[in-house]
C-alpha cells in the first residue's frame, strides 16, 4: 500500500479514527508520519487515549496535487500549488493573495462563507473596526427588539446612525 | 493532593458528563512565512522574538518557557497526555517552543501548524471562562507582536480550515450510555450539517477509548467567536441532557450495574492494568460514580486517576526507564492504591 501523502512510499504506519459518523483511516510512510509528528518517532509509547484530541489526517482537499497547471511561485516563499494541495497547508500569508482564485472554492466548501465576522487585531484599519462595531451593534438591536427592550433598542439606533454617518465621512 | 488546581485536579461544571472545556486561537505574525517553511534556525529565531514580546508583560511573569527540543519523548508525550500540546508538537520538536503557566491551563504552542497557537482549558463545562481567558492572552499578546490579518479572511493561518476567527472550541464528553444505546451515529451525522464536529478514537477496539468524545467548532470564516460558541454551546446541553436520559433508564438494568461493580472489583484488585483495559473499567466506573451507584467516587477524582495513569505519565512519575510490562504493574498499583483510601 502507497502511503496517502507523498503516494511513493510503501505506507507502514496505519491510524484509525471516527469523525462525525465516518471512520477514517490513515496511511503513511515513516517520512510523513514523522513530518506530521505521528506516533512512529516516538517509539515504545502507546497512543491509546492521546490520540483523541489530534486532528492529525485532516488534510483539507485544496485540490489536485498531481495538477501541473502552470501557476506561479509564490514571490515571498516560493510555495508553488501543487505542495498546498498535497500538504492541505499554504506556506505564508501572501500565499493567499497569489492562490485567491485556486483556494476560494475550497474555503467556501470548508466555511460556506468567505467573509470575516468576529474579532480583529489591532493592526486590522480604522474601516474593518467601525464594520465590526457596526455588525455587533445591529445583532445587539435585534434582540433589544425582540425582547422588547425598547428604551435600549432607541439607544442602540443612536450609536449605528452616529457610526454610519462617521463612517461616510471617514 | 499538593496541587488541588490542575483542569483534572479541579472539580468542574457538569462533572458527570463533561471533562473540559478548550479555546484555543491559531495566529501568525506578519513578515515571517508559516512553520512549515521554516527550518530550524528561523523557527528559533521567532520563538525568541514572540518570548521577549511576552516576557516583557508582568502578565507572564510566573509563566515556564520551555524549549520543545530539551524534552524527551516520555516528557513531551505527557504533556500532550494533559491536553496541553498537539500530536504533532509532541512529536516533532526541533524549534518549537511551548509557554506554560503555572496551573496549566494556559498553554502557548510556538512553531506547531501555526506561529502561535494559544489554548486555555478549563475543568468541566465553561465557555465564558475559559473564553475569557483566552481572550486576554490573545489581547495581551496583540499589544506587543503584528499579527497576519485579512479583512475578508480573517486571522491568516496555515490551513484554510482555520481562516476566519481561527478559534476552535471543545467540549470533552464522556458518553458511555449514549454509545451503548448506538444513538452516536444519529448525532455525529446530524453534527456534520450545523458546522459541529464530534470525533473519538478507535484504539484498539472498535469503539472509542473510555466513551471518550471530543465535540467541536468546524467552522471559523463568516461566524463570529460569541455565535460559534452559542451554537457549541446549545448543542452540548443537548447532547449532555440525552445522555443523562438514557443513563437514567440504563443504570436501572442489572446488567449495567453489574457491569459497574464488576469494572470497579478490577480496578480494586488488577495486579496488571494496560491502558486499554483502564480506559474501560474506569469509564464504567465513571457512569457508577456520576450515577451513585459508586457513592463514595467523584467524577473529577477519576479524571485525576485517568491522567495520572496514562503511559508517559507514569514513566515520567517513576523517574526511571520501565518496560510497557512494569508500566501496567505500575498503573495497578497506582488504582488500587486510589480506591484503597476512597472507600
Ligand atoms: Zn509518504
Ligand atoms: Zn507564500
Amino acid at each position: 500500500m502507497l502511503c496517502d501523502i507523498c503516494k511513493q512510499n510503501e505506507a507502514t504506519n496505519h491510524y484509525k479514527k471516527i469523525v462525525n459518523d465516518k471512520i477514517s483511516e490513515a496511511h503513511l510512510c515513516n517520512e510523513c508520519a514523522k513530518t506530521h509528528g505521528l506516533p512512529s518517532p516516538l517509539t515504545g509509547l502507546s497512543f491509546d487515549f492521546g490520540n483523541l484530541l489530534s486532528g492529525f489526517f485532516d488534510l483539507p482537499q485544496l485540490g489536485n496535487p498531481q495538477s501541473k497547471a502552470e501557476l506561479p511561485k509564490c514571490p515571498a516563499c516560493s510555495t508553488d500549488f501543487a505542495q498546498i494541495a498535497k500538504t492541505g497547508r499554504v506556506g505564508c500569508a501572501q500565499c493567499y493573495d497569489v492562490f485567491d482564485e485556486q483556494l476560494l472554492p475550497s474555503i467556501r466548501r470548508i466555511h460556506g462563507d468567505t467573509m470575516h465576522l468576529g474579532k480583529l487585531p489591532k493592526s486590522a484599519g480604522k474601516q474593518a473596526r467601525v464594520k465590526a462595531e457596526l455588525i455587533s451593534l445591529k445583532e445587539e438591536l435585534q434582540e433589544a427588539i425582540r425582547v422588547q427592550e425598547f428604551e435600549k433598542a432607541a439607544e442602540l439606533r443612536d450609536k449605528i446612525n452616529g457610526l454610519e454617518g462617521g463612517a461616510e465621512n471617514a | 493532593m499538593l496541587n488541588n488546581q490542575y483542569w483534572y485536579t479541579a472539580k468542574g461544571n457538569n462533572s458527570d458528563t463533561v471533562l473540559s472545556t478548550r479555546i484555543r486561537f491559531a495566529r501568525n505574525l506578519k513578515g515571517y512565512p508559516f512553520p512549515q517553511v521554516l527550518d530550524t534556525a528561523q523557527k528559533k529565531q521567532l520563538c525568541e522574538e514572540v518570548k521577549n514580546a511576552l516576557f516583557a508583560s508582568s502578565a507572564f511573569a510566573d509563566f515556564q518557557y520551555i524549549e520543545m527540543e530539551q524534552l524527551n519523548d516520555v516528557e513531551a508525550v505527557s504533556l500532550l497526555e494533559r491536553h496541553l500540546i498537539s500530536f504533532e508538537f509532541a512529536g516533532n520538536r526541533a524549534g518549537k517552543a511551548l509557554i506554560l503557566s503555572p496551573d496549566e491551563s494556559v498553554s502557548i504552542m510556538l512553531c506547531e501548524e501555526d506561529h502561535i497557537r494559544i489554548q486555555v482549558i478549563k475543568s468541566g463545562l465553561d465557555f465564558e471562562q475559559t473564553y475569557a481567558a483566552a481572550d486576554n492572552i490573545d489581547n495581551l499578546l496583540d499589544e506587543s507582536l503584528a499579527y497576519a490579518f485579512d479583512e475578508r479572511l480573517g486571522y491568516l493561518t496555515a490551513c484554510p480550515t482555520n481562516l476566519g476567527t481561527g478559534m476552535r472550541a471543545s467540549v470533552m464528553l464522556h458518553l458511555p450510555s449514549l454509545q451503548e444505546s448506538g444513538a452516536m451515529q444519529r448525532i455525529s451525522a446530524g453534527l456534520a450539517k450545523i458546522g459541529l464536529t464530534i470525533r473519538g478514537f478507535y484504539g484498539e477496539s472498535s469503539e472509542p477509548e473510555g466513551c471518550i468524545y471530543q465535540l467541536s467548532n468546524q467552522v471559523t470564516l463568516g461566524l463570529s467567536e460569541k455565535s460559534a460558541i452559542d451554537n457549541l454551546r446549545n448543542i452540548s446541553v443537548q447532547i449532555i441532557e440525552q445522555e443523562r436520559e438514557a443513563r437514567a433508564g440504563y443504570i436501572k438494568n442489572e446488567l449495567i450495574e453489574d457491569k459497574i461493580w464488576r469494572s470497579y472489583a478490577m480496578l480494586k484488585y488488577a495486579r496488571l492494568l494496560s491502558n486499554t483495559e483502564f480506559m474501560k473499567y474506569l469509564s464504567n466506573v465513571r457512569l457508577g460514580a456520576a450515577s451513585g451507584i459508586l457513592p463514595n467516587l467523584q467524577p473529577e477524582q477519576l479524571s485525576e486517576l485517568m491522567i495520572k495513569n496514562q503511559p508517559a505519565m507514569l514513566i515520567s512519575a517513576s523517574k526511571r526507564n520501565i518496560s510497557p510490562r512494569e508500566c501496567d504493574i505500575l498503573r495497578a498499583a497506582e488504582v488500587r492504591k486510589a480506591f484503597a483510601i476512597e472507600n
